[in-house]
């Protein structure tokens, strides 16, 4: 079991926050992680019109062969992805925990802009305090 | 209702009337606001529900607690707000200083009132070294909810004490940008210990620095350069 | 019988005062000889002078009299002498004492100057001409609650002057049950 990456993906669809953990997946360039998040942001809006019901959150866990995408979005727009190998059961605890560490360690620090790449230590050392090298 | 509007009125519209009636639209409705807030004020007037901040006994919110997440949202604002009216890290510290100062003179004044008020001779205290373990062990508690980690005197400096802190309250959800690292928002702790010494008589300059160590990233020390006249004062008890 | 209350900040600027007429003092008669004064020598300059030398005459006939009195030690500015004067004392005294009350710091002809000093060292000075000690230290203690109060308010600017009604209207209660 492992955990491979975490992404947070902004309102308007933006990569703001990307970290790899684990070794296992292919490394991308930066750009094709904007452009990777860009997408998945589209199919998630489109995800999420699909219900026969009312409202839906959108496509919340995304398969492959070898690894899963586990989406949680909150109730502002922000998607937190975290990539994690199939067997990994612990990932919905986990995003709920990245939500809290984002809601402390960015939302309440006076230098971080909303919308912007995340780039405060404090949010990185509490990742690294969750996942570390992402062996569970 | 003044009297102005109506004779506005007739010049821009034909019909006055209908600009008085009550399902007229946005233009009506943003002159008539001002004298309906003037009648809700003067003519029945309700009774106010909330009492007067001379009504409200000090103990009673002794030990009320303020949320720390409401407080860092506040405080992150603050330090957004003044960011953008200042002219450097040093002006932004000193700004944070003088808003902790006034927050600082308030917490002496209430702080001693329940701790003295009820006694038959109240004190105050006349000596440094008491009052600067009352402010590492009291102002703390009534500010931060903890005692601070320690104090220290200076080796090379008589007149210099450090009041450390390991976890600081405030900045616990704060991470300082890189081209910044100069910046302590615990300037505003600094500023809260000015003002107890000096409402106390012992005139200071109280500054904050971030002394990170391996187990306390965040740990930072508020040092207190004393003014010459508190260490002559004090030669004067010997 | 009168007594007057300043409240100044650790500048010794005055931000409150009071001057509270004592309900508890002798029957209120206007004096005849300070109503028939010619004016001149109710004059300020006069009432100064006679304050100052320390002349029994004005003060006697008036403190038998009460009520009006003009002249003397009850001029206004007088007595803001009087409470300015005190405050060397009561500058010396807050150095060496650690009481909050300092009852009787200072005399001055027949006024008798008490203080409380708060830990944020506000004064408030006290000018009364009879001994009443126990009084003025429960009138000190809710003037010191009802000072932390205005402080505590957010718009309050300490040290500011203190323009409140309600307080005003408190300090008043208080002077009438304790004074």
């Amino acid at each position: 079991m492992a955990i491979f990456g975490l992404w947070v993906i902004n309102k308007a669809g933006g990569l703001v926050y990307q970290r790899n953990f684990a070794d296992g997946l292919a490394q991308l360039t930066s750009n094709e992680y904007l452009v990777l998040a860009g997408t998945l942001h589209g199919i998630h809006a489109i995800t999420s019109r699909l219900s026969p019901t009312a409202s839906s959150s959108g496509a919340h866990v995304i398969e492959a062969e070898t690894f899963k995408m586990t989406i949680l979005l909150t109730a502002t727009g922000t998607k937190f992805v975290l990539l994690t190998s199939l067997a990994e059961h612990s990932a919905n605890a986990l995003l709920q925990k990245v939500y809290e560490a984002y809601a402390d360690a960015v939302m309440k620090n006076p230098f971080h802009t909303p919308e912007m790449p995340i780039r405060s230590e404090g949010f990185d050392t509490r990742i690294t305090a969750l996942i570390g090298t992402g062996q569970t | 209702m003044s009297a102005l509007p109506p004779s506005r009125f007739s010049v821009l519209s034909s019909s006055s009337a209908e600009l008085l009636s009550p399902t007229n639209s946005s233009s009506r409705f943003s002159l008539t606001s001002a004298p309906s807030v003037a009648t809700a004020t003067t003519g029945t007037p309700k009774p106010l529900s909330r009492p007067n901040i001379y009504d409200r006994p000090l103990n009673k919110t002794r030990s009320a607690e303020v949320s720390a997440s409401a407080f860092a949202f506040l405080f992150s604002e603050v330090v957004q707000y003044m960011q953008k009216r200042v002219s450097g890290i040093n002006d932004l510290e000193r700004r944070l200083n003088t808003l902790g100062y006034r927050i600082g003179t308030r917490v002496l004044e209430l702080m001693v009132w329940r701790t003295e008020s009820a006694s038959k001779a109240p004190k105050r205290e006349i000596r440094f070294l008491p009052v600067i373990m009352s402010i590492h062990t009291n102002v703390w508690k009534a500010v931060f909810g903890k005692p601070a980690d320690a104090i220290e005197k200076s080796v090379q400096n008589e007149d210099e004490y450090m009041i450390i802190d390991n976890e600081p309250v405030i900045t616990r959800n704060i991470s300082v940008p890189r081209d910044m690292s100069q910046l302590s928002c615990s300037s505003f702790t600094a500023g809260i210990v000015e003002a107890v010494l000096d409402g106390l008589g012992f005139p200071a300059r109280v500054t904050a620095h971030n002394t990170p160590v391996d187990d306390f990233p965040l740990r930072n020390t508020i040092l207190i350069k004393l003014d010459k006249s508190v260490l002559e004062r004090e030669e004067l008890f010997k | 019988m009168s007594h007057h209350l300043f409240l100044l900040s650790p500048s010794d600027t005055p931000l409150y005062s009071l001057t509270h007429y004592s309900a508890k003092a002798s029957q209120v008669v206007p004096s005849p000889l300070s109503a028939n004064l010619p004016s001149w020598s109710t004059s300020a300059f006069a009432g100064t002078l006679t304050a100052l030398s320390g002349a029994t005459s004005v003060v006697q006939a008036s403190s038998q009299g009460g009520g009006v009195r003009m002249g003397g030690g009850q001029d206004p500015h007088v007595i803001q002498m009087i409470a300015n004067a005190s405050l060397d004392v009561i500058e010396e005294v807050v150095r060496r004492d650690n009481g909050m009350y300092l009852k009787s710091v200072d005399r001055f002809n027949e006024w008798t100057v008490s203080a409380f000093i708060t830990p944020g060292n506000m004064k408030f000075v006290l000018l009364h001409e009879t001994k009443n000690d126990e009084g003025i230290r429960a009138f000190f203690t809710e003037v010191w609650e009802l000072y932390v109060k205005t402080m505590v308010n957010p718009f309050h600017t300490a040290h500011r002057v203190i323009v409140s009604t309600v307080f005003d209207g408190r300090v008043r209660a208080s002077a009438k049950k304790y004074l």
